[in-house]
């Protein structure tokens, strides 16, 4: 065998490896070193697959941030929504407190309940659109007043409409269908049964409690067994009497609530 | 746009820079498989940036390639990063005699390697 052969078949068996070249580097005629050719070696797709996973893990953190963000726009558009009503946002945290605990008691998936804890603040949002002379009025509203209040739930609808993000989508229901009654004689479709939005019932409940069991200018709270037993009869009227029944059973919880939030109106 | 010219005989090597550095932006890329190949592009095609493999079978090798393009005038500013297993001393200064910019080691994270081109060639831009 030639001398250019013997180095040709010492490259093919990957004899050369760097330094390892065991004396054949300059037998070529042009005195070349000759490199054995061989597949991507383990230490470069090592190398590889660790930068794949740092890309992954900065990916993951990047989309964590937005996700984040996003939350922390939509706490600030709740609280501009809420802004006239002077509240300190209490109200609030108690409505997605209390519709959390209910979302859960009916067995929804943990991302839906953490959605509705999201959506149930903005159920007002609404309001944005309603006259101050009506809003801030500390008398009670005359029947025209009360019709234009009553639209807080298409204005709400209408604010929240055409997102593709679903804690706006249910937010939209909520805003629109919260003031529904299971028997069909609310506002402002007069939707009936579990034709209204599932959020909807819950939120109209947990607005319900909290609304009566906390101050307004025009009357005081009611006291929290008072607005039970309000709850209770309207099962199957105002409410829909799965939702109470689980609202009885967290009772407890219900007014653990309350007092963590401090309730005022 | 900065033009890139990658140049190793392996081709999962030359398909490996080219991902990377496809991802860090950089569209126009080049690719030579061999020394004489790359002298010829480079002079043709004008890149701002080489990332030549040392060892190549040839009859020329990233070492030469180097050294002959660092011998006209327009590549006195160009950059040539040479990549090499080989990192000794001796081969390092064989590299710096033949006129290279800079000398990185193989095997190379691909996202450290794209994040020096890219402030490599960031300070390059007038």
């Amino acid at each position: 065998m030639s001398v250019k052969g013997v180095a040709t078949l010492a490259a093919r068996i990957g004899a050369f490896s760097g330094e390892h070249n065991l004396g054949w580097k300059n037998i070529s005629e042009s005195g070349q070193e000759r490199s054995a050719p061989r597949p991507l070696g383990d230490n470069q797709a090592l190398l590889f697959a660790r930068d794949l996973n740092r890309t992954y893990i900065a990916m993951k953190t990047a989309h964590k941030r937005l996700h984040q963000s996003y939350l922390d726009t939509l706490h600030c558009l709740v609280l501009a929504s809420e802004f006239k009503d002077g509240d300190t946002g209490s109200h609030l945290k108690r409505i997605g407190q209390y519709s959390i605990m209910i979302a859960e008691k009916l067995g929804l998936s943990k991302e839906t309940v953490e959605q509705i804890g999201w959506a149930s603040p903005m159920h007002d949002i609404g309001k944005i659109g309603i006259p101050d002379r009506i809003l801030m009025k500390k008398d009670k509203l005359t029947k025209s007043e009360y019709a234009v209040m009553k639209t807080h739930t298409l204005i709400g609808a209408q604010i929240l409409d055409g997102s593709q993000s679903e804690i706006l989508q249910i937010a939209h229901n909520i805003a629109l269908s919260h003031h529904e009654k299971w028997n069909g004689q609310g506002y402002p479709l007069s939707l009936r049964g579990d034709v209204i939005p599932l959020e909807g019932r819950i939120v109209a409940l947990a607005d319900f409690f909290d609304a009566l069991t906390s101050r307004r200018p025009y009357r005081e709270a009611f006291p929290v067994d008072t607005v039970v037993d309000m709850v209770r009869r309207e099962r199957g009227r105002h409410f829909d009497p799965r939702i109470v029944d689980v609202f009885l059973e967290e009772l407890d919880k219900f007014k653990q609530q309350m007092r963590k939030n401090g309730n005022s109106a | 746009m900065k033009k890139i010219l990658i140049v190793d005989d392996q081709e999962e090597i030359r398909e490996l820079l080219q991902l990377t550095l496809q991802w860090g932006g950089f569209k126009e890329l080049l690719t030579a498989s061999g020394g004489q190949e790359a002298v010829d592009i480079a002079l043709r095609e004008k890149p701002d940036l080489i990332l030549m493999d040392v060892m190549m079978p040839g009859e020329i090798n990233g070492i030469q390639a180097t050294s002959i393009l660092k011998r006209h005038p327009e590549w006195q500013d160009r950059v040539i990063v040479m990549l090499s297993a080989r990192v000794q001393e001796a081969d390092i200064e064989r590299g710096i005699q033949a006129g290279t910019d800079y000398y990185w080691e193989k095997p190379f994270s691909p996202l450290e390697l794209l994040g020096k081109v890219e402030r490599i060639l960031q300070t390059a831009a007038v």
